[in-house]
């Protein structure tokens, strides 16, 4: 009889790190300014001072790296908090916005929009800091409206999300409709979802956030296995189910949260990446969780890639890209059977 | 056998909402034997098995599980030694058989650790000993619901658990896999000495395989005894509202229950 231990999941994820630093050095060399690998060896090395040495330095380490990065955190912030979500709610079709966290992050970027409000609190500037705010309301919301007698119930948890979703999107919906020009074009690009135009301190701010929940979430990988059998067994094997549902909802909630208010709605990776990843390595999320991240996170840098060179230097929406290229392959996969692959 | 109570039972009295589902039960579970706990539905059966594993807390009397208040202990110690064993379990993701009865080593694992040797090993016996094996690498929902209840069976025995507390175990199966399983359940008694405690709907095989019976009837015990005291013509019309034949089982000397139909009984009565 197999099982999952140490050794395997250790050279699973080594692997995975492996391959998402390949992908974003890979990343970092596509785009419109042609530059070289090579180029990089000459930044470094010779004199500093012309002024193609600066572009380059620039482009590569101010523009692009900090994208990549980005894309890093919220592939992995959807990837992950969309398998726990699909665990919590026991519901494959659960994905990172189904709980009006989006919507609720959606509806305070677009205040700040309309506002044009340009207020900076720690490196955060107006549009990401209301999204966060939106997005964290709407989490207290939800959390409060859905506890009976002091306990969760999941089936309130999900319609509450659904409808509390539905409210703010008809909210932004009027918004949209009476904003004048100039702002809808900032309001659609927002929703659309888009890595662009990110500076370092606001990627510092959004990994911190995004990489202490996945680790929270982590920790209580084994406590989710259980969960998918149902409240009741897995109270029944030991788990203490309040305290496990509180920390999944609110973990996810918060990774979810951080990735839209710097990212605007980026669909399909959240749902895609856990199902994909369920099909290769299984339902244990002491592994699912750590390789849906990583794979989520080479996924989003590839798909923002593609979206920024394919039509350069117009940008399609890199949710266009996640879901023509995802959707086909999943239903492939759909069709065969999972295997369990282990090392 | 020993006669030191598992459990204890003191007027418990349980409800949801208004109305009492438990309305004051007071029964002690014997180290060793196996109870069934019979009665129609919505007499509260299912909800005696969900206060003895804590998933409800009583408003009013005490559990008590080998001589400790069972609010007393976490819910890690209960399924050390309580393994519970539900009606049917649904799983909307695809868990291999052998990760599902490596879950039953939880109550034993801290937070994020991995299963050692000695976890594999545990789960392997129990998977010997209800058969299940051979399947450990074949996903959960693939399996038929007889082999399914067998690997839940295995995944509550690896939790090494003293008590085990099965619900309607045969509920959907056909009459071969109910032998199966009961069988199953007698030779777990025999071998590993395991008090269990079954939410039975069938009568004929709670008659035939527990050593004691609880009859429960609108949240109150209506009977407790040997199969012979509680499988009475008597009892079961009055509980079930219905009409019964209970004669001897030539074979093994329990009572047989054959239900009679209202309306053939009445022309079988105008015949004569």
């Amino acid at each position: 009889m197999k099982g999952l231990n140490l050794r395997k999941w250790l050279i699973t994820i080594l692997l995975l790190v492996l391959l998402l630093i390949a992908t974003v050095i890979f990343c970092s060399f596509q785009g419109s300014a042609d530059i070289k690998l090579k180029d990089l060896l000459e930044i470094f090395s010779d004199s500093p001072g012309q002024t193609w040495w600066n572009t380059r330095a620039v482009i590569l380490l101010k523009v692009r790296l900090p994208r990549i990065l980005l894309a890093c955190m919220v592939g992995a912030a959807l990837a992950v908090s969309g398998a726990v979500l699909q665990a919590l709610l026991r519901n494959p079709l659960a994905d990172p916005y189904i709980l009006g966290v989006s919507s609720g992050s959606a509806l305070g970027a677009i205040i700040a929009i309309l506002l044009g409000l340009n207020i900076t609190i720690g490196a955060l500037p107006s549009i990401p800091l209301f999204g966060f705010a939106g997005g964290l309301l709407t989490i207290l919301f939800v959390y409060h409206i859905s506890k009976i007698h002091r306990k969760i119930s999941i089936q309130t948890m999900l319609l509450v999300g659904v409808v509390t979703g539905a409210i703010l999107a008809a909210i932004i919906m009027f918004i949209t409709s009476v904003a004048g020009p100039h702002k809808i074009q900032g309001i659609i690009f927002w929703l659309m979802g888009s890595l662009s135009s990110q500076e370092y301190p606001m990627v510092a701010i959004v990994s911190f956030y995004v990489i202490v929940g996945i680790l929270i979430l982590l920790y209580h990988a084994r406590g989710l296995n259980l969960l998918v059998l149902g409240e009741e067994s897995a109270s029944q094997l030991g788990l203490e189910v309040e305290r496990t549902k509180k920390i999944a909802f609110i973990g996810a909630s918060l990774i979810t949260g951080a990735a839209v208010s710097v990212s605007g709605l980026i669909g399909f990776v959240g749902i895609l990446i856990p199902h994909l990843m369920r099909m290769i390595i299984g339902s244990d999320h002491r592994l699912l969780l750590p390789v849906a991240g990583l794979c989520g996170s080479i996924y989003l840098v590839l798909a923002d890639t593609l979206a920024r060179t394919l039509m350069a230097p117009a940008e399609i929406p890199v949710g266009v890209i996640t879901a023509i290229c995802g959707g086909p392959f999943f239903i492939y996969l759909l069709r065969k059977k999972r295997k369990p692959i282990f090392l | 056998m020993t006669l030191t109570p598992f459990f204890e039972v003191k007027d418990l009295r349980f409800r949801y909402d208004d109305s009492w589902v438990l309305d004051g039960l007071s029964f002690e579970v014997r180290e060793g034997e196996i109870l069934g706990i019979i009665g129609p539905n919505g007499s509260g059966k299912t909800t005696i098995l969900r206060v003895l594993s804590r998933v409800l807390i009583p408003q009013e009397g005490e559990v008590r599980l080998t001589g400790k208040n069972l609010s007393a202990l976490s819910q890690k110690e209960i399924a050390q030694i309580m393994g519970v064993v539900p009606q049917d379990t649904y799983f909307p993701f695809p868990f291999t058989v052998g990760e599902v009865v490596l879950m039953g080593r939880s109550p034993w694992l801290s937070n994020f650790g991995f299963e050692s040797e000695k976890d594999l090993q545990i789960a392997s016996q129990a998977m010997a000993l209800t058969d299940t094996l051979g399947f450990s690498d074949r996903l959960i929902f693939e399996l038929s619901g007889g082999e399914r209840q067998r690997a839940i069976i295995a995944r509550a025995l690896a939790q090494k658990p003293q008590v085990m507390l099965l619900d309607e175990p045969t509920a959907h199966l056909d009459i071969g896999y109910q032998v199966e399983i009961y069988d199953l359940i007698k030779k777990l008694n025999a071998e590993k000495g395991l008090t269990l405690i079954i939410v039975a709907h069938d009568l004929n095989l709670a008659s035939e395989y527990c050593d004691r019976l609880l009859l429960i009837d609108g949240g109150r015990i209506y009977k407790m005894g040997s199969p012979k005291e509680v499988i009475t013509a008597e009892n079961l019309s009055r509980v079930y509202q219905s009409k019964v034949l209970v004669e001897e089982n030539p074979v093994t000397g329990a009572p047989r229950v054959t239900l009679l139909s209202k309306l053939m009984s009445e022309s079988a009565g105008r015949k004569n």
